[in-house]
């Protein structure tokens, strides 16, 4: 058996050129499904990360009918008593109308959100601060800041005076002027966009909701891990309040998560669909490799050799392919990620993936790769084991 | 008398590829005896080279048997003809149809390999047959760094390494200088007197007559005498 390994090899050393190229054919596309498989899940865990850092806290405790029907400080302060908790912050919300007048020039904004905050708590709570682009973060009633989108849709700067009028269908339509001291970009789909952020008193007063009463509290936690085990010793702790909701980030941003997961395995099918393409590389390759050694065939036909054991020759040779490939592959895939894990880089939209890179990313790609090139090989070797003795050896 | 080693009966092989079927052999009925060092002349073109490749089990005849050590082969499957190939017969060919990517020691040993003899004394013999055809200092030579002479003598130790009954030359010293085709036919006719390995040469040489026991002439795929 081990000549027909020293054949298969030196057949294929001898066409350096085409066993790299089929080789690489191979290897790129098990370098692309790495990729995919750990940016593209960079980018769900930074999507998971953001949504947890700005929007909902690792846990989500709401009502979905409504305010909590707790005091909101009451909750917070028994939630703060884990001490996996580093922080949990009251979040209020409304829909509501935004106007900006600039000198004679008046803009609105329709149907916008207003968040409530407690900055103080948020600090803590979430990383919302961290996402100011301009100014300073809330600090004190009668501010707010901004998101970018909203700035430019009302032409507001920091110093600007916005007024903001409810246009909920619960509560009284009062308004209230506020000074815009921050504005914000955050990335992704953090579902704060069209989004101000104002002090929950002022939203209170706007709302007419009654002191430390909230829509939602967010935990944030030291450790992610102990989520599970925290979200259940909160469940524990409020067994009989029906109206609570507990939720991780991962439960509570069930569908822009998904949405993310199906766009990403769709992105893989198309990967591994790719692999078609590389294994109609291989095939070709493989078919040049067989063409040029028609002649050797028929020599070691003449000798004794099988149609089998010519066969297992070239069907090495795709292995060989095969191999080299998921090497190439598998170190450019690692390589990219280990990069990408040391030096986030943005997307478009602002998200910066969360790129882990783990061994457990390798296995499959690679194994997928070898076994396409394998299978590729079969119908080239094939073709070679059936040229009969007498009709090779005339072949020049 | 020495027992039959190789016998054709009515051997015809047809071509079927042009306008008109050509009929490179015409029935042919030859005996070869065990030891016997039988030279096939003919002019270009006779059937020499078909009938060789018939008797080598490297072609099928399109009508008629040939019997090799007392067994019919045209029933055998390809497996057992390969099988018989390596183990029975030793090709020698005129463009001496050697492995380029290999050397010239695993050139030689390839057909042990293939016999699954991978033991010290295949490359014993290897080694021997390499210095019987004054080849040793070659061994790790690729083929294609060799003289066309020096090719053929390769070819010659790989034709015997397994120690076939019946050694089968198409025109070995066709593409040699006439120094070559000496060192070439002195090595061939040494195999048939002291190892008594049965030779059936193919030649339009006349000059190889001297070699032979016996000689038969192929005209137009037909045997004369």
């Amino acid at each position: 058996m081990r000549y027909l390994f020293l054949l298969a090899y030196r057949f294929l050393i001898k066409r350096k050129g085409s066993m790299f190229t089929a080789s690489a054919a191979v290897g790129a596309t098990i370098f692309l499904i790495i990729f995919n498989s750990v940016v593209l899940g960079g980018v769900v865990h930074g999507v998971t990360r953001d949504l947890g850092d700005m929007t909902w806290g690792h846990i989500s405790i709401y009502n979905e009918k409504g305010l909590l029907e707790r005091p909101d400080d009451q909750i917070i302060g028994h939630v703060l008593r884990d001490p996996a908790v580093v922080g949990a912050a009251p979040r209020t919300f409304a829909t509501i109308k935004a106007n900006h007048t600039l000198g004679l020039d008046s803009y609105s904004l329709f149907g916008i959100r207003a968040m409530g905050v407690d900055p103080i708590r948020e600090l803590s709570a979430s990383r919302l601060h961290d996402s100011i682009q301009e100014g300073e973060f809330l600090r004190h009633t009668g501010s707010a800041v901004i998101d970018d989108e909203v700035a430019k849709g009302l032409n507001a700067t920091v110093g600007s005076y916005i007024q903001l009028k409810s246009i909920s269908d619960e509560g009284p339509r009062s308004f209230r002027w506020l000074r815009v001291v921050g504005i914000f970009d955050v990335p992704g789909p953090t579902l704060l966009d069209e989004t101000v952020i104002m002090h929950q008193t002022d939203l209170r007063e706007m709302m007419k909701i009654k002191k430390n009463y909230s829509h939602e509290i967010i935990v944030r936690l030291r450790n992610t891990e102990e989520t599970e085990s925290v979200k259940k010793w909160i469940e524990n702790s409020y067994l009989n309040d029906n109206d609570l909701n507990i939720e991780t980030v991962d439960e509570r941003g069930r569908v822009v998560i998904t949405a993310y997961r199906e766009g990403i395995q769709f992105v893989n099918i198309l990967a591994y669909s790719g692999m078609m393409a590389s294994s109609l590389g291989v095939i070709t390759i493989m078919m040049m490799i067989v063409n040029s050694k028609v002649r050797e065939i028929g020599i070691l036909r003449s000798i004794g050799l099988t149609e089998g054991q010519v066969l297992i020759v070239f069907m090495i040779d795709g292995a060989i392919l095969g191999v080299l490939g998921t090497i190439f592959g598998a170190i450019g895939g690692t390589l990219i990620s280990l990069y990408l894990a040391q030096n986030p880089v943005a997307l478009f939209s602002g998200l910066v993936p969360e790129v882990r890179f783990t061994l457990d990313a390798l296995p499959i790609p690679m194994l997928v790769g070898f076994a396409m090139s394998v299978i590729a090989s079969t119908y080239p070797a094939w073709r070679a084991s059936r040229y009969q003795p007498e009709e090779a050896m005339r072949y020049v | 008398m020495s027992k039959l080693i190789i016998q054709t009966r009515e051997l015809w092989k047809i071509y079927l590829g042009g306008t008109d079927p050509v009929s490179a052999l015409q029935g042919i009925n030859l005996e070869v005896r065990e030891g016997e060092f039988l030279l096939v002349r003919g002019p270009s073109g006779s059937g020499k080279s078909t009938l060789l490749k018939i008797m080598g089990l490297l072609d099928l005849p399109s009508k008629g048997t040939i019997i090799m050590d007392g067994l019919e082969t045209s029933k055998l499957r390809e497996t057992a003809r390969a099988k018989i190939r390596n183990q029975k017969i030793g090709f020698v060919f005129q463009s001496f149809n050697l492995i380029p990517e290999l050397t010239v020691f695993e050139n030689v040993m390839l057909p042990t390999w293939i016999n699954n003899r991978q033991n010290i004394n295949a490359k014993e013999e290897t080694s021997s047959l390499l210095k019987t055809v004054g080849l040793e200092e070659k061994a790790h030579n690729y083929a294609n760094e060799l003289s066309g002479g020096q090719m053929q003598r390769v070819a010659i130790a790989r034709a015997l390494i397994n120690n076939p009954s019946i050694v089968l030359a198409d025109e070995p010293t066709g593409n040699l200088d006439s120094k070559s085709s000496l060192q070439v036919m002195n090595l061939i006719k040494r195999l048939n007197e002291e190892n008594g390995q049965t030779i059936i040469l193919i030649s339009h040489d006349s000059e190889q007559e001297r070699n032979a026991t016996r000689v038969v002439n192929l005209i137009d795929g037909k045997l004369q005498n």
